[in-house]
């Protein structure tokens, strides 16, 4: 693997302006040629992954700055575990459960930390985790773009107050679309232990959203 | 409608993906229970407006501060590296030392634990060993002059002369030095003249030692003496004198 000096010689700018769709290695065979020093390989891993990653540690910590470093995180986490990398699960399972830990990792930092807006905050009647909620505004909108935006983030900060084992496998299966097989691979559970935390989720979700249902 | 049976659908409603069809037994169940019905409906909806979410796109500048988080990231591990090296190297050094200075001190205190007992033994050698017996003037001159007419007759030590019966015994500390013994078989033994006696004030043998046991004791050469006592021997004209004290109590002359 060459060293971390010749990094500025990473092809990042050449990965993409690739078409993604002409691309068809696999990402264990982009990890693969990582391992073995090509750096336009861990560029067109970045260019694939960035935003899906990004987006998702948004949704988690409703943080987008926080969200930008930990996905740039994650993906140094990769680059320097490639050596590391078992073919055992597919990549998207391993980067996924990456950002995943360190999303959950940041929010437990936040919680110890008390990072809590004092507006709106109570308890949640299911357990004991100090929870943030915006009530939605009922006054009538004009603009339908407004009224849709206005939802977005609504819904946006009632992810927000799910507690975190809630929160990730609603994210990735209502927001990312993956299966239960995958994301209990990524979550390291069970399949069923999923479905029942999605299930729970949209509970709390209905009665937060009410008003936009 | 059975309340098991709503929960069974609803349970199906919710695992599918946002579009999916439904089977017919769930299509059938929500035309005849309107809460089943009504549920499909907030649930569709609400994961229309979760899935509404999208994918928020990564800053312009992500790679670029991914290349120079990855040069910082690698020059702190090199630095810790170095550091662990270092440290490593330090260590190892300090723990020679310590073997070093440990091992010295092992050998002064052995070498010391060692000379100090070399100098007990000694020390317990001498006080055990007995003085061997002052001589008399005359028997010193006897001994010289034996020595001077006969230069191979020496002291011998005991110990040479004993080698051929020496018992092998089990090995045990030496708590006792070996006492050593000379053979003075070889030398005459003082003659006491009455010329002798008659410089000295009293006589050598009371006048009645003829009546008395001789009574000689010993030294065994361990402090412990042995008294070897011989019966009087009476001659003639002395059988007349009283013999009431032929055997004297032991110390008694």
């Amino acid at each position: 693997m060459n060293t971390l000096t010749t990094i500025d010689e990473m092809g990042f700018a050449h990965a993409l302006q690739q078409d993604p769709l002409e691309d068809t290695t696999s990402d264990h065979a982009l990890l693969e040629a990582t391992r073995t020093g090509d750096q336009d390989a861990f560029a067109e891993l970045v260019s694939r992954y960035r935003n899906q990653i990004t987006s998702y540690i948004y949704r988690m910590t409703n943080d987008y700055d926080g969200a930008v470093d930990l996905a740039q995180e994650t993906f140094v986490r990769v680059y320097r575990a490639a050596d590391r990398y078992q073919r055992s699960y597919a990549f998207s399972t391993y980067i996924y459960r990456i950002a995943t830990n360190l999303a959950i990792s940041e929010l437990r930092k936040r919680k110890r930390r008390k990072l809590v807006s004092l507006t709106g905050l109570f308890q949640s009647t299911d357990d004991a985790e100090a929870r943030e909620f915006n009530p939605p505004d009922d006054r009538p909108l004009q603009d339908t773009e407004l009224v849709d935006t206005e939802r977005r983030n609504a819904v946006q900060r009632a992810i927000g107050t799910l507690p975190e084992k809630y929160r990730a496998p609603l994210i990735l299966r209502d927001v990312d679309g993956r299966s239960y097989d995958e994301i209990a691979r990524i979550l390291e559970t069970s399949e069923g232990t999923v479905k029942s935390r999605i299930s729970r989720a949209r509970g709390f979700l209905r009665e937060k959203m009410t008003a936009y249902l | 409608m059975t309340k098991s049976n709503c929960t069974t659908i609803r349970r199906e409603v919710d695992e599918l993906m946002l579009g999916e069809d439904c089977s017919a037994a769930v299509l059938q169940h929500l035309k005849e229970c309107n809460e089943c019905l009504e549920f499909e409906e907030k649930q569709t909806r609400l994961r229309q407006i979760v899935g509404s979410l999208g994918v928020v796109s990564a800053p312009t500048n992500f790679d670029s501060q991914l290349r120079s988080r990855l040069a910082e990231n690698g020059r702190a591990n090199s630095a810790v590296h170095t550091f662990w090296l270092l440290t490593q190297r330090t260590a190892a050094v300090a723990a020679a030392t310590l073997l070093f200075f440990g091992a010295v001190l092992f050998v002064r205190y052995y070498a010391t634990h060692k000379s100090s007992e070399v100098t007990a033994e000694k020390q317990n050698t001498e006080r055990v060993q007995p003085a061997v017996p002052s001589m008399s003037p005359q028997l010193k001159e006897a001994k010289e002059a034996e020595s001077s007419k006969n230069p191979q007759v020496a002291l011998v030590p005991l110990k040479s002369v004993d080698d051929g019966t020496k018992r092998v015994l089990p090995m045990k500390p030496r708590l006792k030095p070996v006492t050593v013994a000379y053979d003075m078989s070889s030398n005459g033994a003082p003659v006491i003249s009455s010329r002798n006696a008659t410089n000295d004030s009293e006589p050598i043998f009371p006048v009645d030692a003829a009546q008395q046991s001789l009574k000689v004791s010993l030294l065994d050469g361990r402090g412990n003496p042995h008294t070897i006592s011989l019966p009087s021997v009476s001659f003639g004209s002395q059988r007349a004198v009283s013999n009431q004290n032929s055997f004297a109590p032991k110390g008694v002359w």
